[in-house]
Parts: C-alpha cells; structure tokens; sequence
C-alpha cells in the first residue's frame, strides 16, 4: 500500500485501541482485523507487528497469556492497568493529530 | 480443517533451519505462519505445502527481520529486569550492611584472600546460571541467553578494572574501594540469579505444553 508509511507512526495506537476492545489477541488476529477494518488499505507484516508487540511488552504496556491452540502455542497479547491509561492518553494525542492535519490540509472541513 | 502435529513439525524445523533459534521467538512464528497457511488452504483450497509454499515465498524475509528485532527488545527487558532487582529494598539493605561489616571488621591488610570474594560472586552466578538454567533445557530461551551475555559482559568487565589473579595495587590498598566492589557485585550477582530463576519460571510456565 502506497500510503502505509502514514499509519506507520500509529501501530502502536492501533494496537493499543483493538486490545482495549477486544481484551486479548494473537499476532496474526491484529492484522486480520486490521485488514478487516481498513477494508485492506492497511496491510501490517510481520516485520513490523511483532517488533512493536514485543517493545509493548518491554515497556509493561502489554502482558502475555499462552494458551495450546490445536496442535500449537498461542501467544495472546493484552493490556496491563498502564497499558489501560495509556491508550487513553495515545488515543487522544491521535485524535488531536488528526483534528491538527484536518485543519492543515483542509481548514473548512471538520469531522465535529 | 486443522494442521496436524507433523503439519507444526515441519513449520517449527523449517524457521529452526532458517536461524530462528529461541523457543519462544518460534512459538510466535509457527502460530503465525500455521494460521496463515490454513487461511490460504480454506481460501485456495490448496494442500499444506502448497499452501506453505506460496506463504513463505511472500513472507520469509519479514518473518526473519522480526527475528533481529527480538533480540533488541530482549535485551532491554533483561537489563530492566536486572536494574529492578539490583535496586529492590532487600538487595539494597544487603548492599549496605555488607559494606559496612567489611569496613568495619575486615580492614583488608594482609588478608589478600579477602580479594577473591567479589570474584567469587560472579563465578557463583555463572555457575548457577549453567547448572540450574542451561543443564536443565534443551530449548533455547532469549531471554535466558540474552541474560547470560550481559553477565559475561559484567564478569569481563571486572576482569579488565580487578582481576585479583594478577592484580595486587588497583583494590586492594583501599579499603573503601574494595568495600564498593564487594558490595555492588554481591548485589548484581543476586540480582542477576533473581532474574534468572524469574525468566525461568515464566518460560517454564508459558512454554510447557501439558
């Protein structure tokens, strides 16, 4: 996709908002769901996903929960209390990015 | 439709072959790639190898650039993990009251044993590090391994500043220095068994198959 690099500054936002919705989720459940959302203008690899699950983690936003699937190990990632408080605040600093791009780009138009 | 367990085999011995060496880097992968080729068989409505196949051709590279970012993040957790411990209450208190005994009631003087003891330390770390971690596993764990190059790491550096097999002027004729020594190095030592047996349990834990 020509425009990832845009998103590419959010994936950890992104992450952030699917977990506090949906509790806990695998690697590959992100980027299905992701594709699902952007109707596959957004395509995460694993390249890029699984480093920052991984930085998540290191930085106590993330915990991990292992489970047997069939016949192999499922990692589940999900939010920590602070992982909680902080897609609160990642959250809004997005929204004041895009309400601060809309207003740059296209100063008559606004999503309120 | 699911994969059977000779299915998992051959993903997990096809990224072992590809350099993806830690247990618990290849417990991610497989799942990953294990879900995606089912997807593509449901969709496709191909076999596992071919469907395998056509993954891997498209995927190979990303899953392989994941691997050396892992390593980075690891090493990060170890080194918080060890700070966390090297300052928690207990491993302070030890710190102290060890320093102060030795200052106290061993004045170094002619007691050139008295060298050997923060030397010592490390050696007992290393050694519980390779009896109750290494000897016990036959999968390699990153956190694990990346905990046993930052003690290598430590151990070398104190070989470089105090290797009292051919040191005698830098510690030993400051009682203070010496004191510092021994106490930072018994509390990195304990902190850095501590998180050992931490990282061992959660590897125990998470990746045990019952």
């Amino acid at each position: 996709m020509g425009n990832s690099k845009l998103y590419k500054g959010s994936l950890n936002t992104i992450i952030l908002k699917l977990l506090e919705e949906k509790g806990k989720m695998y690697g590959y459940e992100i980027t299905q769901k992701v594709k699902e959302l952007t109707k596959g203008e957004l395509k995460i690899t694993e390249g890029a996903l699984y480093p920052a699950l991984h930085k998540l983690e290191a930085e106590g936003l993330l915990d991990v929960e292992v489970a047997k699937v069939d016949n192999r190990l499922r990692k589940y990632y999900k939010l920590t209390e602070a992982g909680e408080k902080e897609t609160v605040n990642r959250l809004a600093e997005l929204e004041e990015f895009i309400r601060s791009m809309q207003n740059l780009v296209n100063p008559k138009w606004s999503i309120e | 439709m699911n994969l059977t367990k000779e299915d998992i085999q051959f993903i997990d011995t096809y990224l072992k072959n590809s350099d993806i060496m830690f247990t618990d880097v290849r417990t991610e992968m497989v799942d990953h790639v294990a879900t995606a080729v089912l997807d593509e068989m449901d969709s496709k409505n191909l076999t596992f190898y071919d469907a395998f196949k056509a993954y891997m051709v498209v995927h190979k590279k990303e899953l392989l650039q994941c691997n050396k970012q892992f390593k980075k993040t690891t090493d990060k957790i170890v080194l918080k993990s060890l700070f966390k411990k090297f300052i928690a209450p207990l491993n302070i208190c030890v710190m102290v009251v060890s320093f102060f005994l030795l200052i106290q009631f061993f004045p170094l003087g002619d007691k050139k044993i008295l060298k050997f003891i923060p030397f010592g330390f490390l050696i007992i770390a290393i050694l519980i590090y390779y009896i109750v971690v290494l000897k016990k596993r036959k999968q390699r764990f990153s956190g694990i391994e990346r905990a046993g190059c930052i003690l290598i790491l430590i151990f070398q550096v104190y070989n470089i500043i105090q290797n009292p097999f051919f040191n005698d002027k830098i510690i030993i004729t400051n009682d203070y220095f010496f004191s510092i020594v021994f106490a930072l190095l018994l509390g990195l030592s304990a902190a850095f068994i501590a998180v050992v047996f931490q990282l061992n349990k959660k590897y125990t834990n998470h990746y045990t198959i019952v």
